[in-house]
């Protein structure tokens, strides 16, 4: 009877004691975890060559950019915040004769931006983001507006995107001058400002792009990235000199409306133990004449502690836009006509290493340091245009149960 | 119709991809298989969609900008 007692009473105490567990776990599951990561990124470009579109498609092109910037975003249970900052640091030496008020003394120039963009994530693997924000340089004033779609199949195999950004632009002058602080008018070149080139200050851009990715088996991932892209207004960049066969001198002038097509196909595959190829084909054609055709190859591979090393390699071709010739070769009665070395026929290769270090270590307060990203690319232009490219990304995340 | 068979030609590969297992989906969902880049590498397209004249369809920008150095 006593051993009948013994064994009520364990059951009943196992039975609340489990009872309690179950409460706890309940308790627990209904907590919501808020994710916060930031992201600081150091870049650093460093360009020259001899074609300037400044003065004419010949002339320096000596360019340093230092671009710093942050983003952060916070995550909820079915939304999202990212707020993306920086400021890019311009010393540039073609452009030191476009300045209104001192004609040679607006090598430095900044360009400023941020964007804020909201996820709210829907039922059935679907979310919807809203953005919007602002970028301003000396020389226009910029907003873009994007709404974007995405989803994940039922079985997770397909992703799916559909996003459309539009870039709402004004060209004119002034805003960053400590004399004006507001827009005032487009800046020609200093010799050239007795004309009125232009009707238009304002730009246009609307794209429309559509994504699908396609897991194929264990270690293929395969991915189709259309757009299309429709620009209005003016496109022609008010300070680019064109010389004439004649020796007239005239400001660039481009159609006032540009059509895009681009294609990207991309072939992810795990190979072996460790490495991990990945393979970008893009494909573009315009309104303009240009049809341009690029590949690039990055292999990852994954070493021992958390490090990464990705060797990457792009090579690249595109024909010339019609409206593009060379110093001194338009003909004085062509409607439009550019020698910007950026519409020119060339090809071009890039190659580089990334190396990424994935550690997880523990900082203060729920910090976490996640990650940290050196990246630097050679980049070479046929027509003798190189640059320097150097990025370091470090990210950080902060957990908090709310 | 012509135009349409790349179009078919997808459908049909993408529907003949068959299922995986949740525990068959560790080399696909490691981070260095996602089909978007780095911040770094995304500095770069930014770079590359202004000195050269295509958009590359999969990042950088178009428009929103002179680009114009």
């Amino acid at each position: 009877m006593l051993k009948k007692v013994y064994l009520a009473a364990t059951l009943s105490l196992l039975l609340f004691n489990s009872a309690r567990a179950i409460d706890k776990d309940s308790v627990f599951k209904k907590k919501i975890l808020r994710k916060t990561e930031v992201e600081i990124l150091f870049s650093h470009y460093m360009q020259d060559g001899v074609h300037s579109a400044v003065t004419g498609g010949l002339g320096t092109e000596k360019l340093i950019v230092f671009a710093p910037s942050v983003s952060v975003t916070t995550s909820s249970k079915s939304l999202s915040w990212k707020l993306k900052t920086g400021t890019d640091l311009i010393t540039s030496a073609s452009t030191d004769n476009i300045d209104f008020v001192q004609s040679s003394a607006s090598r430095k120039d900044a360009r400023t931006y941020a964007n804020l963009s909201l996820t709210k994530r829907l039922p059935k693997a679907i979310s919807i983001e809203l953005g919007s924000g602002f970028s301003v340089e000396s020389d226009y004033w910029s907003l873009p507006v994007s709404l974007s779609v995405k989803g994940t199949s039922k079985n997770k195999m397909r992703d799916w995107l559909i996003e459309s950004k539009c870039y709402f632009d004004d060209l004119r002058w002034g805003r960053l001058n400590p004399n004006y602080r507001k827009p005032v008018r487009l800046i020609y070149p200093s010799e050239l400002r007795g004309s009125n080139w232009f009707d238009t200050y304002k730009r246009q851009s609307y794209n429309l792009k559509a994504g699908l990715s396609q897991i194929i088996d264990k270690r293929n991932v395969i991915g189709v990235y259309p757009l299309i892209t429709l620009q209005n207004g003016l496109l022609s960049t008010p300070f680019h000199r064109v010389v004439f066969n004649n020796t007239e001198t005239r400001v660039e002038n481009l159609p006032a409306q540009r059509r895009k097509l681009a294609l990207a196909l991309k072939w992810n595959s795990f190979v072996g133990g460790n490495v991990i190829v990945k393979n970008t084909l893009e494909a573009f054609t315009d309104n303009f004449g240009i049809n341009a055709l690029g590949f690039e190859n990055e292999t990852a591979i994954k070493l021992k502690n958390g490090v990464t090393l990705s060797p990457f390699a792009r090579v690249y071709t595109q024909s010339a836009s019609k409206y593009f010739a060379p110093y001194a070769m338009h003909q004085p009665d062509e409607l439009f006509y550019c020698s910007d070395y950026d519409f020119s026929r060339f090809y071009s290769v890039k190659s580089g290493l990334e190396i990424k270090l994935n550690n997880q270590y523990a900082l203060r307060k729920n910090w976490l340091f996640q990650q940290c990203q050196l990246r630097y690319a050679y980049y070479r232009r046929s027509d003798g245009l190189y640059a320097h490219i150097i990025s370091l990304a470090l990210s950080l995340q902060n957990n908090k149960q709310i | 119709m012509k135009h349409k068979l790349p179009l078919i030609a997808l459908a049909l590969f993408v529907s003949s991809c068959a299922s995986l297992k949740s525990y068959e989906m560790v080399y696909v969902n490691d981070p260095e298989m996602k089909m978007s880049g780095s911040s770094g590498k995304n500095f770069e397209l930014y770079i590359e969609s202004i000195r050269e004249g295509a958009s590359p369809s999969d990042g950088g920008k178009s428009s929103g900008g002179c680009g114009c150095n």
